[in-house]
């Protein structure tokens, strides 16, 4: 079934299906959701009516999820690497921030460490959507603006 | 200055961490600051200015903007090298 652009389970609990499919809701505020609109903690998905549909699209507008919670993300992150701190060189190269090793391991980081990360929260690929003011695709020699940068990359 | 980052590493009663430095002086003569204190916060007053940081061998110079209000100087300064292979052509 639809729910807010997002294809659910029938069979899927809602508290859980919530959680997974929406990026920065999490399973308290789905349960929290789920608590405030009446619904019993096993409910699944097949078992909603429109207006309990309906109810919970209003209560889900409260949170911030989704691309705009990402954004918010990824706008920490830039302001990070525009300030040229460790921090945010460390995101751009994709290496761990806060001294883990590097010889071995680190995989975690690779994985995950962009200066334009992704939210994971759907199955559903996120799609890479604009962003012409970075590149996360070249090293990190290219894409760090100032002087300060090219200072530290000659050191 | 945001908020967040400096609300968020510390106890909001201490406040940020103030390091006694020549900024008057600087901002009158143009001359740059020298410090090993890497943990001192960057503060609204220092945008504008050039700092001479401490990576533990030499003093690495660089100029404060306004995005860097908020982070510590040390943040600016890499303390390790790049790993580079050493040239065959010795």
């Amino acid at each position: 079934m639809l729910f807010e652009g997002k294809h659910f389970r029938g069979n899927a609990l809602v508290r859980i299906g919530l959680a997974r499919k929406f990026y920065g809701l999490g399973q308290i505020n789905a349960e929290r959701i789920c608590a405030r609109l009446g619904f019993y903690p096993n409910i699944r998905f097949h078992q909603l009516t429109e207006p309990d549909l309906l109810a919970m699209a209003k209560e889900l507008s409260a949170y911030t999820i989704d691309d705009e919670k990402r954004q918010i993300m990824r706008d920490n992150l830039n302001r990070k690497r525009i300030a040229g701190t460790y921090s945010g060189r460390r995101h751009a190269m994709g290496y761990p921030i806060r001294g883990q090793r590097t010889k071995r391991n680190a995989q975690t980081a690779k994985r995950l460490n962009r200066v334009f990360r992704r939210g994971y929260a759907t199955d559903a690929a996120s799609e890479f959507t604009s962003g012409t003011w970075y590149r996360y695709d070249l090293p990190t020699t290219y894409c760090l603006p100032g002087d300060i940068w090219t200072n530290i990359l000659e050191f | 200055m945001r908020a967040a980052t400096v609300l968020m590493r510390r106890s909001a009663w201490k406040g940020p961490n103030i390091v006694p430095l020549p900024i008057s002086r600087a901002k009158s003569e143009g001359i740059p600051i020298q410090t090993a204190a890497r943990s001192c916060t960057v503060l609204p007053s220092f945008v504008g200015l050039t700092f001479q940081v401490h990576n533990g061998i030499e003093f690495f110079s660089f100029k404060i903007t306004e995005e860097m209000v908020g982070f510590k100087l040390g943040e600016f300064v890499p303390t390790r090298k790049r790993f580079s292979y050493k040239s065959e052509n010795k």
